[in-house]
């Protein structure tokens, strides 16, 4: 039944093939069943953690692939993004300069305020108890199921990587969380992935919330509180979690949703980085470790 | 080295199937927007079983590309494998009631087939098996994952398609 070539054809063979068939398909149901007792027992395997050095030994194995493959979408991505922004070039140009004087200002206010904060410092005699170092690791790869992303680079818990860990675009804009650590490779969920879930707080206004993923290129900050004025371009930043550095910036706020009936107020942010645009990533590991 | 030498077209299609999945997690998906990325693996299974006689093959196949895929999908290990078991060998059932050689049409049904069968049983194994529920994959309906799948849907179909002229036109050759 289930082979092309032993359907019979003449009245004479019917008898033979027929048991042939049957015999045939007897024995692909015995390898279909016994296939998948394997996969459910490597689904167990995987439940105890049996199987973090076997995926370690195949992810090195493979990784100079993964990472040629990788070199190739960089140079197809410089390529496809010189000609299609030759157009916008001079319009960019003159934002940028804009954008620089605007930054220059807040640069020279930022000055002030660490030369201020410096001397607080001093006065309470405090000291720099968490510093952090940066573990710079390529994206290899990235998976897609349903509307689950993940993505994977090449640093893993020989380097220090810990699940948990905020993953970064240098020198420390948060775009997503470590989820699974082997021992050279780690995968990250981005931050505009729906199970993402990152505290977070408004600069100014100091509203906490929770960032989600709201579609591919947006988050929402969900939770704020009614009391808590939320302002437009507000710069979002991480607000103390477990593993998570704080103070890390996320983006700006495009939109907000208030309504007196709600219980809480949610706001949209738009993300600083681009995930698309870089193959370089940096995860905040504790210097202690 | 006999070995090797009798399993020659089973090592090169495992070959492709490392090939195929590395095109897919290591270029396709930053390349293109995510609704267009196609399942390579299971549409090249399909694939094979439209053109193999051996069905113990694709079946084998089959459970080797899930568990490569299973390495980097975030979902528990061997989901991958169960689905793209489940989803060949109904295939095959289906193709051998009713297709025994498939016209045009017929192929396209078998190929959005697979991705609705792959879907579905990726789904009921991560909502039913506890085994899976550990994984830091939840399920949660959108419409832009409706979006998502029905692009898939077509790139899906695109990529079979076009793969099954080009094997057609090498076996002429």
């Amino acid at each position: 039944m289930f082979c092309q070539g032993l359907v019979t054809k003449s009245r004479p063979r019917f008898k033979i093939d027929s048991f042939k068939n049957v015999f045939s398909l007897r024995k692909i149901i015995i390898l279909f069943l016994i296939l998948v007792v394997l996969a459910m027992s490597l689904m167990a395997a995987n439940f105890f953690d049996w199987l973090q050095e076997p995926k370690n030994a195949f992810y090195l194995i493979i990784s100079p692939l993964q990472k040629t493959l990788s070199l190739a979408r960089l140079k197809t991505k410089q390529i496809s993004s010189f000609f299609f922004s030759l157009k916008n070039i001079a319009q960019e140009n003159q934002e940028l300069r804009i954008q620089n004087l605007e930054l220059n200002s807040q640069l020279a206010k930022y000055h002030g305020l660490t030369q201020e904060n410096e001397a607080l410092r001093q006065a309470l005699n405090f000291q720099e108890t968490s510093a952090q170092k940066l573990i710079l690791g390529k994206i290899i790869a990235r998976s897609f199921i349903f509307n689950h992303e993940r993505l994977m680079i090449d640093k893993g818990s020989v380097q220090g990587i810990q699940p948990g860990m905020a993953v970064v675009v240098p020198p420390d804009i948060l775009v997503g969380q470590v989820v699974e650590v082997l021992d050279n490779f780690s995968f990250f969920l981005p931050l505009t992935n729906h199970q993402s879930q990152i505290q977070a707080r408004a600069q100014e206004s100091m509203a906490p919330g929770i960032i989600q993923g709201e579609n591919a290129r947006l988050l929402a900050m969900e939770m704020i509180p009614q009391d808590k004025e939320v302002k437009f371009d507000d710069l979002v930043v991480t607000a103390p979690g477990d593993n998570m550095s704080i103070n890390l910036p996320i983006g700006h706020i495009i939109e907000i949703f208030h309504s007196d009936v709600d219980v809480f107020q949610k706001a949209i942010i738009q993300p600083l980085a681009d995930l698309d645009e870089v193959s370089l990533v940096g995860v905040l590991v504790n210097s202690g470790f | 080295m006999k070995f090797f030498v009798a399993n020659m077209n089973f090592i090169w299609r495992l070959c492709l199937i490392i090939l195929l999945l590395l095109l897919e997690l290591s270029l396709l998906t930053f390349l293109l927007p995510r609704y267009l990325v196609p399942n390579l693996l299971l549409v090249s299974l399909v694939i094979w079983l439209i053109i193999l006689s051996n069905f113990k093959t694709v079946l084998i196949l089959a459970f080797i590309a899930g568990l490569i895929l299973d390495f980097f999908s975030g979902l528990a290990f061997g989901v991958s494998a169960l689905s793209f078991l489940i989803t060949i060998f109904l295939l095959q059932i289906i193709k051998t009631r009713f297709f025994t050689k498939p016209t045009f049409w017929q192929k396209v049904f078998l190929i959005l087939a697979a991705s609705i069968f792959y879907w579905l049983f990726t789904r009921i194994e991560i909502q039913f098996l506890p085994l899976v529920a550990l994984s830091d994959f939840r399920w949660s309906f959108s419409w832009i994952m409706l979006f998502i799948m029905i692009g898939q849907l077509i790139a899906n179909l695109i990529f079979g398609l076009g793969l099954y002229f080009l094997l057609k036109k090498l076996e002429k050759q």
